[in-house]
């Protein structure tokens, strides 16, 4: 299990971005994750038309500080937290937001009653999400709707990974209160 | 996987299925930005406006720390003279392979003084039901050379242990598992081996109700795997072990309500290992600095004479009618006992940085205490860039191949 290893630690592609990269790795990152990250924005915002702007700007501001990222390879882990910070941003202009917050249960599509009822418990659920604090809600999001495993979220969130654990169990046990529910089974 | 958490993904992905490819409008065209201009006729009231964000900003530096210099030392502390541990090691992970890589977990044993890496040791890389990984994190015992890895899944709910023992030259390591169990009601967090490398400390929750029944210390010793837990039902939880000589456990409390009752304030406490009973609140309390309840909790870490609190801190000024920031991240030394900053130990600044939640700065990265030598005078940090803090000096070192080689994405675990 152990092995020698002599000399610096190999530190494959390390230095700054290249500028004649970034056109093509943003237009890479936007064609391979666009839509994955509207939806993100979605779930946060509320809104569609509000989701778009904020992940085009997340990619402008992607593409102006492309020479400034340290590795070309964490050009996603930063424009998710972009993404997010716009988001953060759209909730602090709280008239917009509570313009938009009623979007996010889904128009109800009434022409079956199961189908309608789906339709009450996705707005249930997103109702109880938003009662959340700020940063339950992003963890629990980015833990359940993109599947990041905790230090993927802890770095996205620039927290601990204790944290990020800590407010996922507080974030679950939040969320089972808020849907009515007695206790997480 | 709990029903809330399959409804939860269920609904999440039926929410954001609305959202088709088609029907995503055309990008617009990107606003011209004059910069420039605005910046000319705001600039004089730009710099009203810092002064008043400075003092609307406070932070738990500004309010304790009474505009002290970070380059200044205060109270006449001396700079560490102590040793400095001879290797730290860092855990991380990385993938291997091309477009369907695997993750691969590595602990590194690197020369303190220089950053040279001497050895490196691959670990089984635990994964969870969904094939994600948490990151390895990594704890040191006193004599420099004894260490100990843990791996955590949450579904299922496994937890490994790994010892790792680095030879006298530190050229080599010899990693071994450890007989080691936690139950699976358990959930632990933060995990710190005692200054004589016998015993393990860790915070856990037990929380598969809808409100967590009991949360503690649990403590193992590692040669015969007996668990000794102290426990709490007050409402909140413990975090950020780590050991004040080889009786003492300390830890950060962290409440979970605005007015919690006597005695469950958040705060820094100790814990007798050697005491009566097994309430975990019966632990002395030791200071309390943090704010409460938080949403963040700062890593801190209590120095081995159970003196003083090492631990982060931002600091918020705003400009430009709060629409930007800059965002001073600091590590700062504590007293444990009064919760008073004892000296600025490192700052980092960062400007023009954009508003978040409630008006203040987001910073992309702030800094993280991780860990302190045995002697508490020497300290690694991730600040952001990784290295170590004799006293004020800061030495940026290796240790972990890219900021983005692996799930880990920042999450930066190391030890000495």
């Amino acid at each position: 299990m152990a092995d020698d290893v002599s000399g610096q630690e190999g530190a494959a592609g390390v230095g700054p971005a290249g500028r004649g990269d970034a056109a093509r790795a943003v237009t890479d990152l936007f064609r391979d994750h666009h839509l994955e990250l509207v939806r993100l924005a979605l779930v946060m915002v509320g809104d569609q038309a509000t989701a778009e702007d904020v992940v085009q700007d997340a990619f402008e501001r992607l593409h102006r500080g492309w020479r400034g990222l340290r590795q070309p390879s964490s050009g996603l882990a930063y424009v998710r937290s972009s993404v997010l910070n716009g988001c953060r941003s759209v909730h602090r202009r709280a008239a917009v937001a509570r313009k938009h917050v009623p979007e996010l249960a889904g128009s109800a599509d009434t022409t079956s009653p199961d189908a309608a009822t789906a339709a009450d418990d996705r707005g249930e659920m997103a109702a109880a999400l938003r009662s959340l604090p700020r940063r339950q809600r992003e963890v629990l999001v980015l833990r359940y709707y993109l599947d990041l495993d905790v230090a993927e979220i802890a770095g996205t969130l620039r927290i601990s990974p204790s944290a990020v654990r800590a407010t996922n169990a507080r974030g679950l046990v939040a969320l089972a209160r808020a849907l009515g529910e007695d206790e997480i089974r | 996987m709990t029903d809330i958490e399959q409804r939860l993904r269920r609904d999440l992905k039926e929410v954001t299925e609305r959202v088709a490819p088609g029907s995503i409008r055309p990008l617009r065209e990107p606003v011209v930005r004059r910069r420039a201009r605005v910046v000319r006729w705001l600039a004089p009231v730009a710099a009203v406006v810092a002064v008043i964000g400075v003092v609307a900003g406070a932070s738990l530096v500004s309010r304790s720390h009474g505009g002290q210099s970070a380059d200044v030392p205060s109270n006449g502390v001396p700079e560490p003279v102590g040793p400095m541990p001879r290797y730290y090691v860092t855990a991380y992970q990385s993938f291997v392979g091309a477009a369907a890589a695997h993750v691969v977990t590595y602990a590194a044993v690197h020369d303190s003084a220089t950053g040279k890496l001497l050895a490196r040791v691959t670990l089984p890389t635990l994964t969870d039901a969904q094939g994600g990984t948490e990151g390895p994190s990594i704890t040191a015992a006193g004599d420099d050379r004894t260490f100990v890895v843990t791996e955590q899944s949450d579904q299922p709910k496994v937890v490994k242990f790994y010892l790792l023992r680095v030879a006298a030259n530190g050229r080599s390591a010899r990693l071994s598992a450890l007989p080691l169990t936690v139950p699976g009601y358990l959930s632990a967090q933060d995990v710190a081996l005692s200054p004589d490398g016998t015993r393990l400390a860790m915070d856990v929750q037990h929380c598969n109700k809808s409100t967590c029944p009991y949360t503690g210390i649990r403590v193992v010793t590692i040669a015969t795997g007996t668990a000794s837990t102290w426990v709490t039902r007050a409402n909140g939880a413990p975090f950020n072990v780590s050991w004040a000589g080889n009786e003492h456990v300390a830890f950060e409390w962290q409440s979970n309500v605005n007015n919690p009752p006597a005695g469950q304030q958040t705060g820094y406490r100790l814990l007798n290992l050697t005491g009566p009973g097994r309430n975990l609140m019966a632990s002395r309390a030791i200071g309390s600095p943090q704010p409460e309840p938080s949403q963040y909790v700062p890593a801190a870490l209590v120095t081995p004479d159970g003196n003083l609190v090492i631990t982060s801190t931002v600091q918020n000024i705003s400009h430009f009618f709060g629409l930007r920031h800059t965002v001073v991240s600091q590590i700062v030394e504590l007293s444990a006992r009064t919760g008073q900053l004892v000296r600025i130990l490192h700052t980092v600044t960062q400007s023009g940085v954009a508003s978040g939640a409630n008006g203040v700065g987001e910073a992309d990265q702030s800094c993280n205490v991780l860990s302190l030598g045995p002697a508490g005078m020497h300290v690694l940090v991730a600040c952001p860039g990784f290295g170590r803090l004799d006293g004020h000096r800061f030495t940026a070192l290796p240790g972990f191949p890219s900021s983005s080689s692996s799930g880990i994405s920042g999450q930066q675990a190391a030890a000495w």
